[in-house]
């Protein structure tokens, strides 16, 4: 065995340990980065020196920031107005507060970028009040979680600047755009999936759709969206860089929580920015950590070593972008979203390019593949988050997902096999 | 032993005055970041107004070094980082207590590690180096976040070995669990920004049942 394969073995290996034993999946990549560079005779001050190095991104600054004004937004009370703007919007279809809830987390995601905060919001009063009106508490859980996910590609989202980041020479304002018709594609396939079992079960309508309402709910929902149009337009039109706009828009939903929904108090600001520093906390060290493993990677050549090996199971694109799909979500049963993102990006991201995936279309695979992880056993937060919430035992919850991990297997298969539906929106940007 | 931890938890006040330190601290970073940069956009637009600052991009990336190292410091004691807990139901407990102290020691490690060799290297750019835009402002600043990781996270380590040691020879109180494990419950909480209040309080909703049984087993 050579000195490249035995310190490769220790970096995969002594990770891959780590995370089973059950050690902080943060500190296990720093530890596993750290016996790398030992094995090859490296000092341990590179670790430092290369974790400063990650963390010292003026684009990743974007990331405490939208975490910063998702929290902010979510605990402004804004909930409660996307809602009524969704239920405007879609409630008089047949299974009305399913669709209700899908389109809400369409419009939240957009704010929170976070599925685990979508599901905790949005959970805590729609499944209540879908259960009130004859519908099973594991159905209202299953569609929140799902729908959930739809934030993670709905811009502005810090999980997109963590891969645009580690991917590098991606534009942030590309891969923005990218998420747009992925989110909706996911959005419209729950919502297919929702009518049929809606109809099976004979669940109710809502109000008749009338525009003087939808007119009225857009106009209260209004200065929240602001917020998502603030950061994508500044970001598409070259006004800001993303840790810019995301910066002003922290600023703007302070603003509008304090002043104009008035669902905020300064003290409920000063105690809101400790739940920022808690999510912050576990993402931060992740990405310096992450930076020395990478570093390991590149120096072992191992992204050039894992495309030639898959590329030599099979030359068929299809059958290596179905390889790509089933790692990630693999990974996604059994770890988070940003771990995967930093980990395998750049061993992956060579793969897919080398079969023509354009970078921003495998961010978009990646995120979604990473969301629907984040919904599955045995590592799932959200499946935890929506099993808490919604009142429902974990197992309850899973059976009840059963038919929308279908709806969302096929949105994954449709985003990967047709480039067009992620890279139409930044193609007109070009 | 009892009598050991009684003297050890007189410490436990000391800990929460730290952890609510590192907190202010972190959130005033935070706050300073985000001040910083909007400064840096506004004077971009509006340099008649005000004047950019050159040093602006350096030093927010500073600031976020110190927050990212000392919040994640803090996570140790909530005991939030995100780690596999898929097997834990399967566990006996005397492994998963096995595997608790293991991590303990393991991070303790690589704090120990960061510490001293952190150190070594934060001084020794700073012999040479200065901020491009500070020139006044040594590189050991830059460097130093490095360490202070490591010595805060041995700190926040020791607290936690303790912890997983004395439930070993004192039962803790579990409260309400919505029928999901410890680790699970955590990475719930941590996920959604709720407090351990606002978990505990979804979870007695969810089983009323086990706060009447907890209130039951206290009077007896």
């Amino acid at each position: 065995m050579s000195a490249e394969s035995l310190s490769i073995l220790i970096l995969l290996g002594s990770f891959l340990l780590m995370v089973f034993l059950r050690i902080p999946i943060a500190y296990a990549v720093g530890i596993s980065a750290l016996l790398c560079l030992l094995s090859m005779g490296e000092s341990p001050t590179t670790l430092g020196k290369q974790m400063v190095t990650g963390i010292s991104s003026f684009s990743l600054m974007a990331v405490p920031f939208f975490i910063t004004m998702g929290v902010l937004m979510g605990t402004g009370g804004i909930s409660e107005k996307l809602i009524a703007l969704a239920n405007a919007l879609v409630g008089w279809m047949r299974g009305g507060l399913a669709m209700v809830n899908i389109v809400a987390s369409y419009f939240f995601g957009g704010i929170s970028g976070s599925a685990a905060a979508d599901t905790a919001s949005l959970g805590s009063i729609m499944i209540p009040m879908m259960t009130d009106d004859g519908y099973d508490a594991d159905f209202s859980t299953a569609v929140t979680i799902t729908s959930s996910c739809e934030g993670l590609l709905v811009p502005p989202s810090h999980n997109m600047v963590i891969y645009a980041t580690t991917a590098g020479g991606v534009s942030i304002g590309a891969l923005f755009m990218a998420g747009y018709l992925p989110g909706a594609l996911l959005a419209i396939s729950l919502m297919i999936g929702s009518y049929i079992i809606s109809v099976k079960r004979n669940y109710p309508k809502g109000q008749p759709f009338r525009i003087k309402n939808f007119l009225k709910q857009l106009l209260v929902s209004f200065w929240a969206l602001a917020a998502v149009l603030i950061v994508v337009v500044g970001v598409v039109l070259g006004a800001f860089t993303a840790t810019e706009s995301s910066a002003i828009a922290v600023i703007y939903s302070l603003i509008v929580s304090v002043y104009i929904y008035k669902g905020l108090t300064w003290k409920g600001v000063w105690e809101s920015f400790e739940k920022c520093v808690d999510t912050l906390a576990i993402v931060l060290i992740l990405i310096a950590a992450s930076s020395a493993f990478g570093f390991c990677l590149t120096r072992l050549h191992v992204p050039d070593l894992a495309a030639q090996f898959i590329l030599g199971v099979s030359d068929s694109r299809i059958v290596i972008a179905l390889m790509l799909n089933a790692i990630l979500l693999l990974l996604g049963c059994i770890m988070d979203m940003a771990p995967i993102i930093l980990i395998t990006t750049p061993i992956l991201l060579p793969i897919a390019t080398s079969i023509g995936i354009d970078p921003i279309q495998f961010g978009i695979m990646i995120v979604l593949n990473c969301g629907i992880g984040l919904l599955t056993p045995p590592v799932g937060a959200v499946l935890f988050i929506g099993s808490a919430v919604g009142k429902v035992p974990m197992e309850k919850v899973v059976k009840a997902t059963l038919p929308f991990y279908l709806c969302m297997i096929v949105a994954l298969i449709l985003v990967t096999f047709i480039p067009e539906i992620s890279m139409w929106l930044p193609s007109l940007l070009r | 032993m009892p009598r050991f931890f009684t003297i050890a938890d007189k410490l436990k006040p000391v800990y929460d005055v730290a952890y609510r330190v590192i907190m202010t601290l972190c959130k005033l970073l935070l706050i300073a970041d985000i001040l910083i940069t909007s400064w840096i956009v506004i004077s971009r637009y509006f340099p008649k107004i005000i004047d950019a600052p050159i040093w602006g991009e350096q030093i927010v990336l500073t600031l976020m070094s110190y927050m990212a190292v000392l919040s994640a410091a803090l996570a140790i004691r909530k005991g939030s980082h995100i780690r596999m807990t898929a097997l834990d139901r399967k566990m006996p407990k005397k492994v998963l207590f096995s595997l608790d102290i293991l991590a303990d020691l393991a991070v303790m490690a690589l704090g120990i590690v960061m510490l001293v060799y952190g150190w070594r290297q934060a001084k020794m750019i700073g012999r040479f180096g200065r901020y491009d835009s500070l020139p006044w402002l040594s590189r050991f600043w830059m460097y130093f976040p490095i360490p202070l990781a490591g010595g805060a996270m041995i700190i926040f380590e020791l607290e936690s070995l303790y912890n997983h040691i004395k439930s070993a020879f004192v039962k803790p109180d579990d409260g309400p669990t919505c029928g999901l494990s410890e680790s699970e419950l955590e990475t719930a909480a941590v996920e959604a920004s709720l407090d351990d209040k606002e978990i505990k309080e979804i979870c007695e909703q969810a089983d009323p049942s086990h706060t009447e049984d907890d209130k039951e087993a206290k009077k007896q």
